[in-house]
């Protein structure tokens, strides 16, 4: 109750977070500098090719209210244009699949499925929609919200500040991405919250455009 | 005797008819003088049934300034710009908006500190929590409790939209202000927009609208104001860049609109009628003569005004705006005068000979108008007085200066037309009953069988929307509006009033107790869900004191530590929590550096200057409006608004009024005529035309795809004056075979109202077009009725026996 009065809260007082991208922004927008116009462009052509993604993932929580580092470890499955599950394997199994308006979840301590609709839970989806804007890569919308540092060229490595008066401005000092050498998908993500809080995302054995298994979309206990 | 004094009078008025004049013409001049010192009233409340609850609902819809803000829609034209080029644009436009006209303007919610502002708020929770949800968190304080939510903290720690919600979760390791923040996820929710906030703006669910909401000085009703703003407004949207559309949304837009309407509907009735009248002066008339009989009805008008606005010290616009529909009755009288003195051989005995019908006449039409005294509505009784004391002007300059200043020609065409006329059709009275008759008399009661089936179908309207006449374009620019911003109607408020803050939200929180039960706690958003008194306030601190200091919060922090490790949570994980145990518990009026709160506040509160009232919003549903009321009758000083509600009991009460009004005149009118023609059977004659004219209007108003509302009753109304006028004319013809040319005076008198109601058809104002139609159904088929009918029936019934 808490967690969903929270996020509807802060979307029905001021999310900036947007759920929808708007496609073939920074193709058109004249205050991104050209350098930079030039990579989230060829980035965003990239990425635009991808269809399916299936991708290991570790997630290194660094968090004021944990002794030690967390460390989880799990598949995230992403098919355009609804289709998005979030596996965790460990520490703990826990499940959250996206279907179209229907958000499922399901963990291991409840063993619960609790089904949640988007459209009816817009902190929901304004949360979700901007991870799957991460995932994949619709770099664009970001313009809107972040101020965007070009940290490497090779690979490519953007660093995402988030602009003033924005929501995400409350807790997130900045986001790092680095893309994969071929440029076809991220490496990591690196959140850095404003209390010192940190998430480094390290995407592996990632396919991409490859055939996705029903059982992908099912919320249900995973092997560890 | 009456006759006597008559012609005394007429023979002083004779004999010094230039004084006369010269007096009329002064009196004339110093009332429109006198129009411009005038003030006119605006007050809606005037024009409403004698209810309290109608009144109050008014006035607090009036007074509470919902309706007086003005709201602009920016949107994106193109897909090629984004909500970025957007927001960039209503800036501009913001900073270009200001002072008179503009006093605040409001895009939007700044973001920045909302976290904190949150967690501020949450500080306040030992003021906020009540005794229930303490034995809730009493609940908690054990090690399956305690275990329980660390077990749910940790879950949530790990999604991916748990960068948000850590502040939170360290801020409440137990979910206790989950209430708190359930109560502000609720208000917030029941706004009724579609809004999202982005860059502190607001912005619609498509992300292609801003919206930006203006406070300005103007009153709704003030026409002058409006014009000023709308155009103001108007110009500042120039700036805007070519991508971006603007639309207005503000009740200004419609005075302005309605004014237009009216104005573009007066110019171009003005024309119609102007050249009709000229048509029928070139065809009938021939005299210039003849313009003092349209020149008496408005003069009396204009005298009446000022002597209303004398006794009744103030006049409604409404009624200044009957004043036409009154001068078009009265002129009749003035055409018949014309008529008999232009055709009959002696001026005295012409004036003598129709002296008796124009009086029975103008009484009918009085005693119609005075039953307007027993309505509730203040209006009415101005609009009865009003139209009496034009009547009786009307009639007395008709009778006692007009027939000393036609001159008789010595070829007068109008008495060859009579005599043309009265060779064909007016002897025929004196003829015997015709088969002729008998058709007619069966034509009519066909029509009347057919008016009377068709009559079924009409409805009445009390739909205040009905009467505005607004501009196609600003009725879709709201209707968009609504699909891109609005996702709820308009709820039902319920108003707590008192003379502090303080006052007001005591009974405001035993409201909310209440209304918890009978509407359920998440359809009534109330302030008293998260702030409630001083008092209550000051208890729940107490008691939450007494409640942590008996060793609670030292058992919470052992569970914590003891259960936390198991999820590898740090010592100083919940930290926020239990340093802020006690952090807000010095109870102050108002937290006034909490945002929210002052957000909260504008919502809920309205300040007055003797007092408060601080307004919850629940459902505008039957069930719900009625539960209410039944609460709200067991506190003084509270009332609720249901526009539903309104509009049902404004429903009722008018047509209630209306039926009283129509019962009073159905009494009247032949209770009257049949005292002054002295004989039931030529009262029953004399009303042939009544019947006809409103069962005709009955009849007409459903073809016209309308309904009946208030003016097109009032306008019934008229339509019962005038055809009792005719009808009595006719029957008085029949029997005393007079030679005054009367038919064509009658046909006249429908002829001028015709022409006057009869443009009033190419009105686009639905409140004139709706008058227009009842007056010319009404009058003509009245007129038909006594011109044909009347004449026919006399011969079949009276003569016969």
């Amino acid at each position: 109750m808490q967690k969903t009065a929270v996020l509807l809260i802060l979307f029905l007082v001021m999310p900036a977070m947007h759920c929808y991208a708007e496609p073939s922004d920074i193709k058109t927008h004249k205050n991104i500098a050209p350098d930079l116009y030039e990579v989230l462009h060829r980035l965003e052509d990239k990425t635009s090719e991808i269809r399916t993604l299936k991708t290991e993932f570790v997630q290194e929580k660094e968090l004021a209210v944990f002794k030690e580092k967390i460390i989880l470890k799990g598949m995230i499955f992403l098919q355009k244009p609804e289709l998005f599950a979030w596996h965790i394997i460990e520490p703990l199994s826990y499940s959250m699949v996206i279907k179209g308006d229907i958000l499922s979840q399901w963990d291991e301590n409840t063993k619960k499925i609790q089904k949640i609709s988007l459209s009816k839970n817009p902190a929901f989806q304004v949360a979700i929609s901007q991870m799957k804007d991460w995932f994949s890569g619709k770099y664009s919308s970001m313009t809107e919200n972040y101020n965007i540092i070009i940290l490497k060229r090779k690979p490519v490595s953007l660093k995402f500040i988030p602009k003033k008066n924005t929501i995400v401005s409350n807790v997130i000092a900045s986001v790092t991405v680095i893309f994969r050498d071929d440029e076809r998908y991220i490496h990591q993500i690196y959140i850095k919250e404003k209390s010192s809080n940190s998430t480094l995302l390290t995407f592996v054995n990632t396919q991409l455009n490859t055939p996705l298994e029903a059982v992908a979309w099912e919320v249900q206990p995973r092997v560890r | 005797m009456l006759d006597d004094h008559f012609f005394r009078l007429y023979g002083s008025i004779q004999r010094s008819k230039w004084l006369v004049a010269v007096l009329a013409a002064a009196i004339i001049i110093a009332a429109i003088i006198g129009l411009k010192s005038i003030s006119f009233d605006n007050n809606i409340e005037l024009m409403l049934p004698g209810n309290d609850e109608v009144y109050r609902s008014i006035r607090f819809l009036r007074e509470s300034n919902l309706s007086d803000k003005v709201i602009l829609s920016l949107g994106l034209k193109s897909s090629e710009y984004t909500t970025k080029d957007l927001i960039a644009a209503v800036k501009k436009l913001k900073e270009s908006l200001g002072p008179p006209l503009v006093t605040d303007v409001i895009s939007g919610i700044p973001e920045n500190n909302v976290v904190e502002e949150m967690l501020e708020l949450l500080k306040y929770a030992p003021q906020l929590i009540d005794e229930q949800n303490l034995l809730l968190i009493e609940k908690q304080i054990n090690p399956s409790g305690v275990k329980e939510s660390l077990q749910n903290n940790y879950r949530q720690f790990l999604t991916p939209a748990s960068t948000l919600i850590i502040p939170f979760i360290r801020s409440d390791p137990l979910g206790i202000y989950s209430n708190i923040l359930r109560s502000l996820q609720k208000i917030y929710s029941s706004v009724g927009y579609e809004v999202t906030v982005e860059n502190g703006h607001f912005i619609s669910k498509d992300r292609k609208h801003a919206m930006l909401i203006l406070d300005t000085p103007v009153n709704l009703t003030d026409g002058f104001g409006s014009r000023k703003l709308i155009s103001y407004l108007n110009n500042r949207l120039n700036i805007l860049p070519d991508f971006i559309s603007a639309d207005i949304i503000a009740g200004h837009l419609h005075t302005v609109s309605n004014e237009d309407v009216i104005k573009r509907d007066i110019r171009l009735t003005l024309i119609i009628a102007s050249a009709a009248f000229i048509l029928l002066f070139i065809v009938v008339f021939r005299d210039l003569g003849a313009i003092i009989i349209f020149l008496i009805p408005l003069a009396s008008v204009i005298v009446s005004i000022n002597i209303s606005n004398l006794i009744l010290n103030k006049l409604s616009y409404f009624i200044v705006g009957m004043g036409a529909v009154i001068a078009g009755i009265a002129v009749d009288y003035g055409i018949h005068v014309y008529t008999a003195v232009r055709t009959g051989d002696s001026r005295q005995e012409a004036v003598n000979s129709i002296a008796r019908p124009l009086i029975i006449g103008a009484l009918t039409t009085i005693s119609v108008f005075a039953s307007f005294f027993f309505s509730s509505v203040q209006g009415y009784h101005q609009l009865a007085f009003f139209s009496i004391l034009s009547i009786i002007l009307c009639l007395a300059c008709s009778l006692f200066i007009l027939p000393h200043f036609i001159i008789k020609g010595k070829y007068n065409r109008l008495k060859h037309t009579v005599k043309k006329y009265g060779e064909h059709v007016n002897q025929r009275s004196l003829q015997k009953p015709k088969t002729q008759d008998k058709f007619i008399v069966l034509c009519w009661a066909i029509f009347m069988i057919i008016a009377l089936i068709l009559s079924k179908q009409i409805s009445f309207n009390s739909e205040i929307s009905q009467f505005d006449g607004s501009e196609i374009e600003i009725i879709k620019a709201e209707q968009k509006f609504n699909s891109t911003w609005v996702n709820k109607s308009n709820p039902a408020v319920f108003v707590v009033q008192g003379n502090t803050l303080e006052e007001a939200l005591k009974v405001n929180e035993k409201i909310y107790e209440e209304a918890k039960t009978v509407v359920g706690e998440d359809n009534f958003s109330s302030l008293a869900a998260i702030w409630p008194s001083k008092q209550t306030r000051k208890t729940n601190v107490d008691r939450w004191k007494e409640f942590w200091k008996q060793g609670k919060e030292e058992k919470l922090r052992e569970l914590i530590s003891t259960y936390g490790s198991d999820y590898n949570f740090s010592e100083d994980a919940f930290s926020p929590f239990f340093d802020n145990l006690y952090a807000c518990t010095i109870i102050e009026d108002e937290p006034e550096r909490i945002k929210i709160y002052k957000r909260l506040k504008e919502r809920f509160v309205i300040d007055k200057p003797d007092h408060l009232q601080v307004m919850s919003f629940f459902p505008d549903e039957d069930k719900y409006v009625n539960a209410m009321s039944t609460i709200s009758s067991h506190y003084p000083g509270t009332f609720l608004v249901s526009r539903k509600v309104l509009s049902h009991v404004l429903s009722k009460s008018v047509s209630s009024e209306i039926i009283l009004l129509s019962g009073i005149a159905a009494i009247m009118i032949p209770l009257l005529t049949c005292l002054l023609l002295k004989d039931i059977k030529m009262t029953a004659l004399a009303l042939i035309p009544v019947i006809t004219g409103i069962t005709a209007v009955m009849g007409t108003i459903p073809i016209f795809g309308l309904s009946l509302n208030a003016p097109s009753l009032i306008a019934a109304m008229v339509v019962l004056g005038l055809c009792i006028d005719y009808g009595i004319f006719m029957v008085y013809t029949c029997r005393h075979n007079l030679k005054t040319g009367t038919r064509m005076a009658v046909s006249l008198s429908a002829i001028t109202t015709l022409i006057g109601a009869g443009v009033l058809l190419f009105a686009n104002h639905p409140v004139l077009f709706s008058i227009g139609a009842t007056i010319v159904s009404g009058v003509l088929f009245g007129y038909i009725a006594s011109i044909i009918v009347i004449p026919s029936f006399y011969r079949l019934w009276i003569e016969n026996t």
